[in-house]
């Protein structure tokens, strides 16, 4: 990303976060699901992949459940996610494998918003040990178990370690964590679990 | 006290002077368009109903012809350097219009495509449509082996799994064309972010870029 399209990014956010302000929103995301002024109200996802992926993301000890939506990656390299006005929307990077394939798959949540706690809020709670269970389109109840759980700063985002290859299926929970910069409207950190296939 | 009401006298009489000046300003804009209505009504109005398509057919008429020449230097297309090469005198001026077709986050844009490849030829296209489905995707670079499917998470952009044809591979020189609400639209298109791998086998097709992933909006944040 350019210095300048980041800056109007800030811009863009900051605006967004005062329109929230005024709207008694506390917060905003920078990646907002708002349409830009140049675009039509976002059109309802009536047609989502259909193919091979996971349905249903459960995760007992922290009472986090959601269905799975698949996401793209954006333009500009990041990935998109739901929006924060939907918090407890869970959902799967399609350009990871398809959870129970070999790989990590990439799952991500919100720790929160539109002023709520997200699916993702207690993530950080996860131990080693802990069982995270993920559904498929064909019918398959995958048992994954938490290996461990990691808290990293977004500049120093591990990425070979959570996007590269792996001998056995994995997976990743993505969401946010640590201190929240006001000013960015984004949180500092990362906190990525990972998890092993066991059953 | 004499002097105070005086200035007191003299600000209800300028303050009544500028509402004058207002509303007569506003009368007379008011009445702009009335007198000049009959006149401008079947060109300027026009537009404002039909605003997607009218601005849309321009630049896909705009855009074959700019970026269809610099051929053997399309390169600049994803950044803002070409406009150092533009200065040059030859033919490579146009650079500067498709610098950046690609929707970058919140600056979402209508009507652009982009895509990566991976191994073996195969690829992902994006093609940003907020109308709905678009359709007749075609490219005499690329095939659509499935899709479309939305973006789980914002319904205006939709997915095809694409295949490039023998001996291609994505370039500033790869272009589709399709319709949106039967409109037809012919672009170049952008190559996406993040690193797509070609030649190794990458488990995850579209690694994302580095600075982590943003999943939250600062509700619960206590600092």
């Amino acid at each position: 990303m350019t210095v300048q399209s980041r800056r109007g990014g800030r811009v863009l956010a900051a605006a967004l976060a005062l329109s929230f302000a005024l709207a008694g929103c506390g917060s905003s995301n920078p990646q907002p699901a708002a349409p830009s002024s140049s675009a039509p109200a976002p059109v309802p996802v009536t047609k989502p992949f259909a193919g091979l992926r996971p349905t249903q993301l459960n995760i007992p000890k922290i009472g986090a459940q959601s269905s799975l939506a698949a996401v793209l990656p954006k333009a500009d390299g990041g990935i998109s996610v739901p929006s924060v006005h939907t918090p407890m929307q869970a959902a799967w990077y399609k350009m990871s494998p398809v959870p129970g394939e070999s790989g990590p798959s990439i799952v991500l949540g919100h720790v929160d918003g539109d002023k709520k706690p997200g699916v993702f809020f207690k993530l950080k709670e996860l131990a080693p040990g802990d069982e995270v269970d993920v559904d498929r389109s064909d019918g398959k109840k995958l048992k994954f178990v938490v290996d461990h759980v990691d808290q990293v700063p977004k500049d120093t985002f591990p990425t070979e370690a959570v996007y590269g290859n792996t001998d056995k299926p994995q997976l990743r929970l993505i969401t946010c964590g640590g201190a929240f910069d006001h000013a960015e409207h984004s949180y500092q950190d990362n906190i990525i679990v990972y998890a092993n296939l066991v059953a | 006290m004499k002097r105070t009401l005086g200035r007191l006298a003299g600000a209800v009489l300028a303050g009544a002077l500028l509402t004058l000046t207002v509303s007569t300003t506003a009368n007379a804009q008011e009445g702009l368009p009335t007198a000049t209505s009959e006149s401008a009504t079947p060109t300027s109005e026009a537009p404002s109903v039909t605003t997607s398509t009218t601005t849309a057919s321009p630049t896909t008429t705009e855009q074959p012809t700019q970026t269809g020449t610099p051929t053997s230097t399309g390169t600049p297309t994803k950044t803002g350097t070409p406009t150092k090469t533009g200065t040059s005198t030859t033919t490579t001026a146009p650079t500067t219009e498709p610098t950046d077709p690609i929707p970058h986050g919140d600056d979402y844009i209508d009507d652009v495509a982009y895509a990566w490849e991976f191994d073996e030829g195969q690829g992902l296209l994006a093609i940003a449509c907020a109308v709905g489905e678009p359709k007749n995707v075609v490219s005499n670079d690329f095939s659509v082996v499935s899709g479309p499917y939305q973006d789980g998470a914002d319904g205006r952009y939709w997915g095809y799994d694409i295949q490039f044809n023998e001996g291609k591979h994505l370039s500033d020189d790869t272009r589709v064309s399709w319709t949106c609400e039967g409109k037809p639209v012919t672009k170049p298109v952008g190559h996406g972010g993040g690193s797509a791998t070609v030649g190794g086998h990458s488990q995850v097709k579209v690694t994302p870029k580095a600075g982590g992933v943003e999943t939250g909006g600062g509700a619960t944040a206590r600092s």
